[in-house]
């Protein structure tokens, strides 16, 4: 049981790894600026899920610490994705 | 793992309050903690964006002066640590203190490359002559950067403390929440720099 935790931990950790790389990549490219923003503040928020999740173990739902994660990377996600959104060019 | 402690070896050792369906990894006090923690930083980023919102071509040309593969190696290097650590936590349940070392002192020398290239970073900066005074952009990066990197040395104090406590203490309920508790602790650490990395080096004005 618990060296099947440890494999989910770690395809985590391969999982933001790789986002990471990914994230450098689109930070580095020729592609349009707004939609290349907009999908690394989408895989940011992605990532802390993992975190909180896997790391963090709170993807079995222990409650309320769960609930006030997932609000809050909802939260912080929303205020950097409006304000960038609406922040005249 | 000693085989007269008669605690090691329990995979399912319950050591946590349990709240709703399931126990909690670590203390609740710690959580809350965490939880007034993130609440401060989230504010701060809404501050952050506010200031940006006000002077988008200032904040541009400012975070061009920012690295983003530096920003972005220290992001493998706190995810890395915290993956070891997250692996220390399941080896203490299973009672094996000597894997709990290997991989405290793994994730303590991994972090220990977040300090090498945020110092590198500062003095690049402060050695070109940007400053927390430059302007608002360098402010908030100095101040927020700064403030992560005062919860990364708590982080590693706290790494340091478990790693002690794994050699010295037996792998009991009490010992279990504490390297559980340490350990959330260091994945908030790296759970701010996800969103920090991106807001300040990596917004692309359109």
């Amino acid at each position: 049981m618990s060296g099947l935790a440890r494999l989910t931990v770690t395809r985590a950790w391969a999982v933001l790894a790789l986002a990471t790389l990914v994230v450098f990549a689109l930070a580095e490219n020729d592609a349009p600026a707004r939609a290349a923003t907009l999908a690394i503040l989408l895989i940011a928020a992605f990532k802390i899920r993992l975190v909180f999740l896997h790391f963090m173990e709170l993807a079995a739902g222990a409650m309320p610490w769960r609930a006030i994660l997932e609000v809050w990377v909802a939260v912080v996600t929303a205020i950097i994705v409006g304000a960038y959104l609406f922040t005249p060019v | 793992m000693r085989p007269s402690d008669p605690t090691a070896g329990h995979a399912d050792l319950d050591t946590s309050p349990v709240t709703g369906q399931r126990r909690l990894a670590g203390d609740e006090g710690v959580w809350s903690f965490i939880t007034a923690d993130l609440c401060l930083f989230a504010v701060l980023f809404l501050l952050f964006m506010t200031e940006r919102y006000k002077a988008p071509a200032l904040f541009e040309t400012s975070r061009q002066a920012l690295d983003p593969l530096l920003g972005a190696l220290n992001t493998l290097i706190l995810l890395t640590s915290s993956w070891l650590v997250a692996l220390a936590v399941h080896r203490a349940r299973e009672g094996q203190r000597a894997a709990v070392r290997r991989h405290l002192t793994l994730a303590m020398l991994v972090g220990a490359g977040f300090a090498l290239t945020k110092v590198y970073e500062y003095w690049h900066k402060i050695d070109a002559g940007i400053t927390l005074l430059t302007n608002d952009f360098f402010m908030f990066y100095f101040a927020l950067t700064g403030l992560h990197f005062l919860h990364y040395v708590g982080g590693m104090a706290v790494l340091a403390l478990c790693l002690a406590k794994t050699r010295a203490e037996h792998q009991d309920a009490r010992y279990l929440t504490w390297l559980e508790s340490g350990g959330c602790y260091w994945h908030m650490v790296d759970l701010l720099w996800l969103v920090l990395f991106p807001m300040i080096y990596l917004l692309r004005a359109p």
